[in-house]
């Protein structure tokens, strides 16, 4: 879980937003605030695909589960243990 | 016989007297009433005249979307004013060129927008007073809250405008490396909102979705076509165009009957599992623009959403919108590019070769638009104002004055028009205008550039991505270091994932930098390169 979210910090910081000078926690609302933009959620989706070797449907693509890095860790947490179990 | 309208604000004034307690907006589960939002805006403009501003002044809106952008919008233009919205998003550096740019002394801003404020005063940018905002130390700005506003009188100050004046000003991608401002008149926008709101027969019942943010000349429509409507405006706040099931969610439960918005959004929400639990038997009408949109795409859609009537509305900033194309049936399994259509009434189209003479139809030529819905012009700059428009000298020895789009088009055997690319190197990604010569001339920009190239390539979602290569001057410098270079100064949507270094580019035999072989070369290897 941990490492899950260090992996997300460090792709919204550096390949997201490296250069600008922001820096993301894992509980600022990126999206809602802006910092991520709508082609980053797409780029946000493929690292997590690649990287975790899970797939996000696109109905599982929502404000709630991609509100925070946290909640992006918390639900890739599930998908994994719901691919684990299947 | 209702007083006739001359200007956009009058739209809410008279909605405000036929329907006062219609709701002309919508956001984030709240609503404001026409008479509502004249009063709020006629207090704002009170406001605005007794700080000092003079008609004709730009006035900035520094705002999320949300119920204060309709208030601000129109308050400004009742004090005689023209708005200029300013990307809440944008990098620091190109909102305060635009202020600087058009010379904006007043702002509207909201507690959200503070950081962006919070980096123009640091950028010692001058505002005399920022509306919207109460009581933040952190701010060396006068600030005029949202309860001062109130306690003004609910009706508009006297203000000379006539219908020739300016009302708003919208920046876009500019090829030389920074934005230009693309000047609408009452005339000019009053005149899209008639010929919009006829064309879609919009009235009182309608909920119109509000997708564009307000720097975005889609969201016009919204605002002013909804406004002659006396329809309902439902603004879409910006998190959640970028979730397709959420937008899903809230097409269904605002029970939308018109959705206007960019083709992505269209192909989003047809992926499987995210219409399926939806109702929106609401949905009379789905408006798209901004870029082509795929043939199969548009299919599973209209699948999807078999009740509702597809247009495909075309148009540049620089003219609102021109010609559309109304889909009477499902396409066929052919992939001919979805016709942009025919001219609206009231609008007169050429297409015409490189001396300006018409062409036969079925060749391609350059799409010159003469209509009254036409910008008056870019801000401050003759040099391109010289160039965007032709004039017909026929009549009376009096020019007709047409606006050259730069969009090079044929006109199909059905007399519709079709769309073939441009004749210089703008483009659009996800919706967005973004002219390559900028990024690359930001991009050389860098002192550790030596040379710089920037194309774009196809991408999955049926858009352009943008692609950046660059010489270095010596080779400490990586992609990451350039891509934050870009950052600084483009808006997110112009900045290409990485810039891919090289010691040399393909050339053509006259030396010039060969960008098609770059893509073609760009095919076989995608941008893995991560800096």
């Amino acid at each position: 879980m941990e490492s899950t979210q260090a992996a997300l910090l460090r792709f919204v910081n550096e390949d997201l937003l490296g250069g600008t000078g922001g820096a993301a926690g894992s509980d600022d609302e990126i999206v809602l605030d802006g910092t991520v933009d709508s082609l980053g959620v797409a780029r946000l989706i493929g690292f997590m695909e690649s990287e975790f070797d899970v797939a996000v449907p696109a109905e599982d693509v929502t404000i709630e589960n991609f509100r925070s890095i946290t909640t992006m860790a918390a639900y890739l947490h599930q998908r994994v243990e719901s691919k684990a179990a299947s | 016989m209702p007083p006739h309208v001359y200007l956009l604000p009058q739209l809410v004034e008279r909605a405000a007297e036929t329907r006062p307690d219609g709701d002309a907006l919508r956001c984030r589960g709240q609503a404001l009433t026409y008479s509502q939002l004249y009063e709020r805006a006629s207090a704002l403009a009170n406001g605005l005249v007794e700080s000092g501003m003079q008609p004709g002044d730009r006035v900035g809106i520094l705002l999320n979307k949300g119920l204060e952008s309709a208030v601000a919008l129109y308050g400004i233009m009742l004090a005689g004013g023209v708005y200029v919205p300013l990307d809440p998003f944008a990098p620091s550096a190109r909102t305060e060129f635009v202020i600087r740019d058009c010379g904006i002394r007043r702002l509207v801003a909201g507690p959200r927008t503070t950081p962006a404020l919070e980096a123009l005063a640091r950028a010692g940018v001058e505002i005399e007073t920022v509306f919207g905002l109460a009581d933040h130390e952190s701010l060396p700005f006068p600030l005029v809250g949202w309860d001062a506003i109130g306690a003004l009188p609910p009706v508009p100050p006297t203000v000379a405008t006539t219908e020739l004046d300016l009302c708003y000003i919208l920046y876009t991608s500019g090829s030389t490396g920074t934005p230009k401002g693309i000047m609408h008149t009452h005339r000019s926008a009053l005149a899209w909102a008639e010929v919009s709101a006829a064309a879609y027969d919009l009235g009182p019942a309608d909920v119109i979705s509000n997708y564009a943010p307000l720097h975005f000349d889609l969201s016009t429509l919204d605002y002013f076509a909804g406004a002659k409507a006396g329809a309902t405006t439902t603004i879409i706040p910006e998190e959640i165009t970028k979730f397709p099931a959420s937008l899903a969610s809230l097409l269904a439960d605002e029970r939308l009957t018109v959705f206007y918005t960019v083709p992505m959004a269209l192909i989003q929400l047809a992926q499987p599992g995210i219409l399926d639990e939806h109702d929106l038997d609401a949905l009379r009408l789905v408006l798209f623009g901004g870029e082509p949109m795929p043939l199969k795409h548009l299919r599973r859609i209209m699948e999807r959403i078999p009740h509702a009537e597809f247009v495909n509305v075309y148009g540049p900033t620089e003219v609102n919108g021109c010609t559309h194309h109304r889909i009477d049936a499902i396409p066929a399994e052919d992939d001919e590019p979805l016709p942009i259509g025919h001219p609206y009434p009231n609008v007169e189209a050429l297409v015409v070769d490189e001396r300006s003479e018409p062409v036969p139809d079925g060749e391609p030529g350059e799409l010159l638009i003469r209509t009254p819905t036409m910008m008056r012009g870019y801000w401050a700059r003759q040099d391109l104002n010289e160039g965007a428009f032709y004039e017909r000298t026929p009549f009376g020895g009096l020019p007709e004055v047409f606006h050259r789009t730069g969009d090079l088009v044929r006109t199909g055997a059905d007399g519709a028009l079709r769309f073939l690319g441009r004749k210089d190197r703008q483009i659009k990604s996800r919706g967005y205008r973004v002219e390559l010569d900028e990024v690359e001339a930001v991009l050389l920009s860098h002192p550790a550039v030596h040379e710089a190239a920037v194309y774009a390539m196809p991408d999955a979602e049926g858009s352009l991505e943008i692609r950046a290569e660059a010489i270095p001057v010596s080779g400490d410098v990586d992609s990451a270091e350039l891509v934050g270079h870009l950052r600084r100064s483009l808006p997110s949507y112009a900045v290409p994932a990485a810039v891919r270094l090289r010691e040399s580019f393909p050339r053509t035999s006259s030396g010039k930098i060969d960008r098609l072989a770059m893509q073609a070369d760009s095919v076989e290897a995608p941008a893995a390169v991560r800096g």
